[in-house]
């Protein structure tokens, strides 16, 4: 504010005055409605932990019509109570309620006909069935604990189905790093909308971030020899899937935090590349420091300056939405 | 909502007959620092690269060193040698301005050696001394003089983490130790993003945010080390390492009347004396959180974290909080001696309270425009 103020030939103490408005307090408006949305998260939260945490007391005096009819009336409140508050936040709210709620009503289902099912299916349905309620609430938090339910669905499906030989670990990072992207992909393409369904970004980098450390096992074991086996296909992945957000976070739609997260992960790659060639294969053991840290110091230097660049650059037309 | 008021409408208020001149001025101005500036996982990056090549680089002088002088004869030579790199790298690193490769490449060279430096001239002191509290000291004065005299954020942020590490390490032997840290840490937050005027805020903005970060997260990892403490039952070792992170009921008390303090300073600057409904009740509310928490007080300090936060718009200290705020309400109702049914009635009983008090906040202000958001 400062350099702004100054630049504009403010007086000493219209400086002093703007440096004070700008680092006000914000008003007593955006306070409330902080506070009362906070504590409605909170209370949100709380109030479904404590529903969880009893359903998995697993009481014995309560009867299960009585437990299913609790669940179910609970379920319908949140959803009721969605349908009625949407597109509010405690409409949002409602609806993620509801759809925290179907794990532990599938979870007493299977507890009072001992279904014998899998725990994999519990979650894998789970997903499935809140599925519409997450296309209406529009609420990144509810996307994103679909997403974490297809996650554990296909882990437990894994190991439980497929008794994990230790090598296929490397594949199933491949699994959820693919669930992941398959994700964002639909997210940048409901971007494309006129109006679209999910605007905010966290929910998305927060996929793309996690896509890349799940990718990064596969590729790191690969460089570093790591009995990756017949799956060493899995240790290329990242390559494209880099590849693939560079061309589109720079061409079609910019975002430099997609960009750095693509580039830190190659970089990460490259570095163990350079670091089994100098130290295993030429055995540089007195010079291989200074060069890996040369190779580090440029490769960072390189980096960040394309990503600023890309930040810089005038603008790439917008693309076209539908209508 | 926690988006800064926009400069061009702070300008017009504070120079009503500003010109389109004087207006393109302060934009370009801003276009200038906002280019030499970068995100925080651009800083991200360029940190964890800077340690990686320092760790490389210090492998590499240590061999050398080995290989000339031989194994042995280090130590002393560490300390020079630590000294020397690191103010090579000072003076690098305020010569390397701009926004060229070559500048960039500068700088990232000046912060690896910086780095390396700081490494071997701490190694150094403790190794010749053989004595960790003298690491410790010079770890102290290292990071002091280079929060001072390094201009840059990833440093300054590091640097605060290390001296406030080296400090509790220094103190371990003093009774009460881990809580005289979390009060100061407190403190230290407390005075840098709200004591402070506005002008030394501003004008010491490269210095503070960095110093405010590392702070907060050494006093969340001062947090979490003694909630784990406590909740995995090592603190009935006779340990003084353990018995150095332990926090107790003075800390407890004194989150809370930093909370309070907070809050009246929130309540003042909007112009409620501290006798007003809201703000009584908001202590009274305050008061009865720090009461029933008091087994996990890093709940108050998180929430302290978040009102700051919110108060001085910094998204990240936010997020932070929230998360640790998370960690630790989960820890809190896992540490509670009673049954999984007792603690989903308490559980759910809170949410319901919440929950009215968040409807109860709505209602009250119903008619002051407040919106509850849609996100």
């Amino acid at each position: 504010m400062r350099v702004a103020a100054e630049a504009a030939g403010a007086p000493p103490d219209a400086v002093r005055q703007a440096l004070t408005l700008a680092a006000a307090s914000p008003s007593s408006r955006d306070w409330i409605t902080f506070l009362t949305g906070a504590l409605m998260l909170l209370g949100a939260g709380l109030l479904l932990s404590g529903i969880v945490c009893f359903f998995a007391f697993n009481w014995a005096d309560l009867g299960r019509v009585a437990k299913f009819a609790v669940l179910q009336a609970a379920v319908a409140l949140c959803a009721g109570l969605g349908w009625w508050k949407l597109p509010n936040l405690s409409g949002r709210v409602a609806l993620f309620g509801a759809a925290v709620l179907v794990g532990p009503l599938l979870g007493v289902y299977g507890q009072t006909y001992q279904t014998g099912a899998d725990p994999w299916g519990l979650f894998f349905f789970w997903a499935l069935l809140i599925l519409p309620w997450v296309v209406v609430a529009h609420f990144t938090a509810l996307w994103i604990l679909t997403i974490a339910l297809f996650d554990t669905a296909l882990v437990l499906y894994r190991v439980q189905v497929f008794d994990l030989p230790d090598k296929d670990w490397f594949l199933l990072f491949v699994w959820l790093a693919a669930i992941h992207l398959a994700a964002v992909i639909a997210y940048e393409v409901q971007r494309l909308r006129a109006r679209p369904w999910l605007e905010e970004e966290w929910g998305a980098r927060l996929l793309v971030a996690t896509a890349f450390l799940q990718l990064l096992v596969p590729a790191i074991g690969l460089v570093l020899d790591l009995n990756i086996g017949e799956t060493w296909g899995a240790g290329f992945a990242i390559w494209v899937v880099a590849a693939a957000a560079f061309a589109y976070y720079s061409q079609v739609r910019e975002d430099l935090f997609m960009l750095t997260a693509a580039g830190g992960s190659i970089m990460t790659v490259l570095t163990f590349i350079v670091g089994r060639i100098i130290f295993q294969e030429l055995k540089l053991e007195l010079f291989g420091g200074l060069i890996m840290s040369s190779i580090l110091i440029a490769e960072v230097v390189l980096g960040v300056a394309w990503l600023r660049y890309m930040i810089r650059r005038p603008a790439a037309p917008a693309p076209e939405v539908s209508k | 909502m926690i988006a800064r008021p926009p400069v061009g409408g702070i300008l017009a208020r504070v120079m009503p007959d500003i010109d389109g001149a004087a207006r393109d001025r302060a934009r370009a101005a801003l276009d200038t620092l906002e280019a030499s500036g970068a995100p925080w996982y651009l800083r991200l990056l360029t940190g964890i690269g800077a340690w990686a090549g320092g760790g490389f680089m210090l492998s590499f002088i240590m061999a050398m060193v080995a290989a000339i002088l031989g194994a042995d004869n280090f130590e002393g030579l560490a300390i020079i040698l630590g000294i020397g790199l690191m103010a090579a790298a000072v003076m690098l690193r305020r010569g390397a301005n701009g926004t060229s490769v070559g500048a960039q490449f500068l700088r990232q060279l000046a912060l690896v050696a910086c780095f390396s430096g700081q490494m071997m001239f701490i190694g150094g002191v403790g190794s010749t001394t053989k004595s960790t509290e003298a690491a410790s000291v010079a770890t102290l004065i290292a990071s002091a003089i280079l929060i001072a005299v390094y201009p840059d954020r990833v440093v300054r942020f590091c640097s605060t983490i290390m001296a406030a590490s080296s400090l509790l390490w220094l103190m371990r032997d003093i009774p009460y130790c881990a809580d005289v840290m979390a009060l100061g840490l407190t403190g230290a937050v407390l005075f840098l993003g709200r004591g402070m005027s506005r002008e030394a805020q501003d004008e010491q903005a490269e210095i503070i945010e960095p110093v405010i970060y590392g702070l907060a997260i050494a006093l969340f990892a001062l947090l979490i080390v003694s909630t784990a403490v406590m909740m995995f039952g090592v603190s009935d070792f006779d340990l003084e390492e353990v018995r150095a992170v332990l926090i107790g009921k003075a800390t407890a008390f004194g989150f809370v009347l930093a909370l309070l303090w907070l809050t009246a300073s929130i309540f003042g600057e909007h112009g409620e004396p501290p006798t007003s409904p809201e703000a009584l009740l908001s202590f009274v509310a305050i008061i009865a959180i720090g009461a029933i928490t008091q087994s996990t007080p890093a709940i108050t300090a998180t929430m302290l974290m978040l009102v700051l936060g919110f108060d001085r718009r910094a998204r990240a200290l936010i997020a932070l909080s929230t998360l640790f705020f998370l960690t630790f309400g989960a820890s809190y109702y896992y540490g509670l001696h009673l049954t999984l049914l007792q603690k989903s009635g308490i559980l759910a009983a809170s949410g319901v309270v919440c929950l009215m008090a968040s409807a109860f906040v709505r209602y009250r202000y119903r008619g002051h425009g407040v919106q509850e958001g849609n996100a």
